[in-house]
């Protein structure tokens, strides 16, 4: 007997990969949160596809390799046979992952329709917001409540500049659940990227550029915003959320928010600063140590 | 290939320990300080330390404004296990149960109720009370808390109630009768503090100058807390910041510059982060007023003079006025952030009664803010361009920020001298540029309310002067709030006015 170690090392990844997965649902290693948005569960599916694609391939070429080990640990008579240069090897192996990644783009495309292509944006998307990014926060302006717009030449209009009765704030967005809603992102300073992982959204924001990006909760809920491309020092700081309220909520939010925004110490009684009723931060809402 | 092995050894300890071992934070001096004769210095340095300690060994110097987060109990049951049934009594406004719960590692002291009626005297937190206050009475001993379960029964009276365990700092024993006073000591600090070290440090420093690691980075500087002064603020002019302009700065950030916004955090760690950031003003304050009071013996004079005479002169000064400087710098500390607190000191829009009044009738009313119609744009666009408002000599006619001043050699605020360089600067020497009003970016606020302080107040520490009051009445305040806020959708120069 010559020495297993080699051999037992390369399949004893694939199966502690196996083990994973299989008790992975118990305890709750997966996904923080199930996908809250209706384009979130196409999204997973996706994901599903492409793990089990990997893992087949990943547990496939280990159980192989580990074979060919264990096979030529006590060979000592027989010479290997070499496959380099083999034309025929070359071809099949070149083919086949070709053919998955083909598979893979193709697959996809229909998704990435849905969530890319603007002409293919739900009907009653509906604009909410401008989102900014800068390092290192999210800057907010929504248009003034009850705004129409008719055109695109008038979204191009309110996305050139501040207008008469916008209404400001920072780091929390609120969009009526279940409703698909519009923003447009863009990045002051650096390349960011808006990530919602609840609702399986992630857009770079990109310096010089205003995306637009469809989204919508399928639950009243907070979920959290974050940035994911590193962006600088501050990275860690550019702590968002993104609040999902019924419509009513998110109506009343608004008007406190207009109102808040018109205050001029005088029409309503006030104290000598504090913006409180808006920002719906209570020592509930838990840190994240 | 053995050397290769010591060396791959040596990485790997070094990236497990790292190459320092001292990283505690600690307070810095600031430069005028450093200006002075070493037994001046000395002493400068022990007066802020008696007063506020360490970053790792804050001192509650009670007659200050800050709530310390000290609050007391009273010992209801002495339990077979060592712990003590406590009811505590929170009367800091950001005590709450949640923050009682998380005691651990907070300063307690516990004495037989009698003589903790009494406990005006200053306390301290992790370390002995403030020097120099000796009270008749015998120090109260401070504890460590080890834990502070707080007790799920509800029964009726007020107060968290909670099973307490304790270790005194210095190794004596702990004797606790029931009926006795506990007073948690600088609780709030202390949590404002563990925040301020993660959130705000990096840039504002430990000791809140402005100078901490990532500030050398930035084209517009950090606050430098140490002067007490606060560019926005809701308060009239000479006076600091209010809690709830500092609360609204870090809710809000400041757009046009670095800070960003901690909207996110809960309520009671933005309010624990303002009373350490306001405690760190007062700590920088006291810097300054010690020396100014000490800056008649600076080492310059040892170039011509002798040191021990200089020295003796010193010692003498110190010992024949020490307790009155002490007694102005801690009135001035007490009163100046005690100040900012008052509702007196908060602008409010007024306008005169009868403006036209002949002989003048100096009663004022509140005033609402003007419709923004074209008129009132007009006119603020005219008062923007009157001569002795002069709005335009720093924002340029066009509101860019361009104004002439940004061009030609100022005054400085501080000195009254003239400035070496063309251009604005504050109160802390940086270049500043006058707001581009085009941009829709309003650092301080854009409520109209924020606009309508900036322009009756100014902004503080810099050459954005007030004309509230005297210049302007609030109607002609708020044209001209008007006028800002149209620019940047408008334009700055409105059709009526052409």
């Amino acid at each position: 007997m010559g020495n297993k170690f080699w051999p037992i090392f390369f399949i004893f990844w694939p199966v502690v990969a196996i083990i994973t997965c299989v008790i992975a649902p118990a305890y709750g290693w997966w996904f923080p949160t199930p996908p809250l948005s209706k384009l979130g569960v196409q999204i997973d599916n996706l994901f599903y596809l492409i793990l089990v694609i990997v893992t087949v391939t990943f547990v496939g070429t280990h159980i192989a390799l580990g074979y060919v080990l264990w096979r030529g640990v006590d060979n000592r008579e027989k010479k290997a046979w070499f496959s380099h240069g083999s034309h025929n090897l070359e071809v099949l192996w070149s083919i086949a992952p070709a053919g998955v990644l083909l598979f893979i783009s193709l697959y996809q495309l229909d998704v990435w329709r849905q969530f890319r292509v603007t002409s293919s944006f739900p009907a009653d998307t509906q604009l909410l917001a401008e989102v900014t990014a800068r390092q290192f926060e999210w800057r907010i302006r929504y248009p003034k409540p009850g705004r129409e717009f008719k055109n695109s030449m008038e979204v191009k209009q309110w996305l050139a500049g501040p207008q008469d009765g916008d209404l400001y704030t920072v780091n929390d967005l609120r969009i009526p659940v279940d409703k698909n809603v519009l923003i447009y992102l863009r990045s002051m300073d650096v390349q960011h990227s808006f990530f919602v992982p609840a609702l399986r959204i992630k857009q770079d924001a990109v310096p010089g550029t205003v995306i637009p990006i469809w989204f919508g909760a399928t639950q009243r809920g907070d979920f959290d915003l974050t940035c994911t491309e590193l962006c600088g020092w501050g990275h860690y700081k550019m702590r968002g959320r993104v609040f999902a309220q019924t419509e009513v909520e998110h109506g009343q939010y608004l008007k406190t928010l207009e109102a808040e925004q018109s205050f001029d110490g005088v029409t309503k009684p006030g104290t000598s600063g504090a913006m409180v009723a808006s920002w719906g931060v209570s020592d509930s809402v838990k840190d994240d140590d | 290939m053995k050397s290769q092995l010591w060396i791959l050894c040596l990485l790997s300890v070094v990236s497990l320990t790292g190459c320092q071992s001292d990283r505690a934070p600690s307070f810095v001096s600031n430069d005028d300080i450093d200006q002075l004769i070493p037994a001046a210095r000395d002493v400068a340095v022990a007066e802020v330390e008696a007063n506020f300690g360490s970053p790792s060994n804050l001192v509650v110097a009670s007659y200050l404004n800050v709530d310390f987060g000290t609050y007391s109990g009273t010992v209801e049951k002495v339990k077979p296990d060592g712990s003590y049934r406590v009811r505590l009594n929170p009367q800091s406004p950001l005590a709450s149960e949640e923050r009682m719960a998380g005691l651990k590692g907070a300063a307690v002291t516990i004495a037989a109720s009698k003589s903790a009626e009494s406990t005006e005297a200053p306390a301290a937190s992790e370390a002995p009370a403030k020097e120099g206050e000796s009270s008749a009475d015998e120090k109260p001993q401070v504890l460590q808390v080890v834990s502070f379960t707080v007790s799920p029964t509800q029964d009726e009276g007020e107060g968290v109630v909670g099973d307490l365990t304790v270790v005194s700092t210095d190794g004596t024993a702990v004797t606790v009768n029931e009926k006795d006073v506990v007073t948690v000591i600088g609780d709030t600090l202390q949590h404002g503090r563990n925040l301020y070290l993660r959130h705000c440090m990096h840039c504002h420093g430990v000791s809140g100058d402005g100078a901490g690691p990532t500030a050398q980075y930035f084209t517009i500087k950090p606050r430098d807390y140490r002067l007490g002064k606060f560019k926005f603020t809701s308060t009239k002019g000479g006076v600091r910041a209010s809690r709830d302009d500092l609360y609204r700065i870090i809710k809000l950030g400041i757009p046009g510059t670095y800070m960003p916004s901690f909207m996110l955090l809960p309520d009671s760690e933005s309010r624990a982060i303002t009373e350490y950031i306001r405690w760190l003003a007062m700590r920088g304050e006291m810097e300054g007023m010690v020396a100014t009071q000490f800056s008649d013996f600076s080492v310059d004079r040892l170039k011509e003079e002798d040191a021990g005479a200089v020295e003796k002169e010193f010692n003498d000064d110190w010992a024949a006025n020490a307790s009155d400087y002490r007694t102005q710098i801690e009135g001035d500390l007490k009163t100046g952030w005690t100040d900012s607190e008052d509702e007196q000191n908060v602008i409010w829009p007024l306008k005169k009664k009868a403006p036209d009044a002949d002989p003048p009738d100096l009663e004022l009313v509140p005033a609402p803010r003007k419709v923004p119609t074209s008129e009132s744009i007009a006119n603020g666009r005219r008062l923007f361009m009157h001569k002795d408002i002069a709005c335009f000599s720093c924002h340029g006619e066009t509101a860019r920020g361009n104004g002439v001043s940004t061009e030609t050699r100022n005054k400085n605020l501080l000195t009254n001298e003239m400035n070496e360089k063309p251009g604005l600067y504050d109160d802390w020497g940086n270049l500043v540029k006058p707001r581009d009003l085009t941009s829709g970016i309003f650092r301080g606020g854009r409520r109209p309310i924020d606009l309508y302080r900036r322009i009756h107040t100014g902004i503080k520490g810099t050459p954005m002067q007030g004309f509230g009051g005297k210049s302007l009445d609030g109607d002609e305040i708020w044209d001209i709030v008007n006028y800002v806020l149209s620019i940047p959708v408008h334009g700055a120069t409105p059709e009526s006015s052409k």
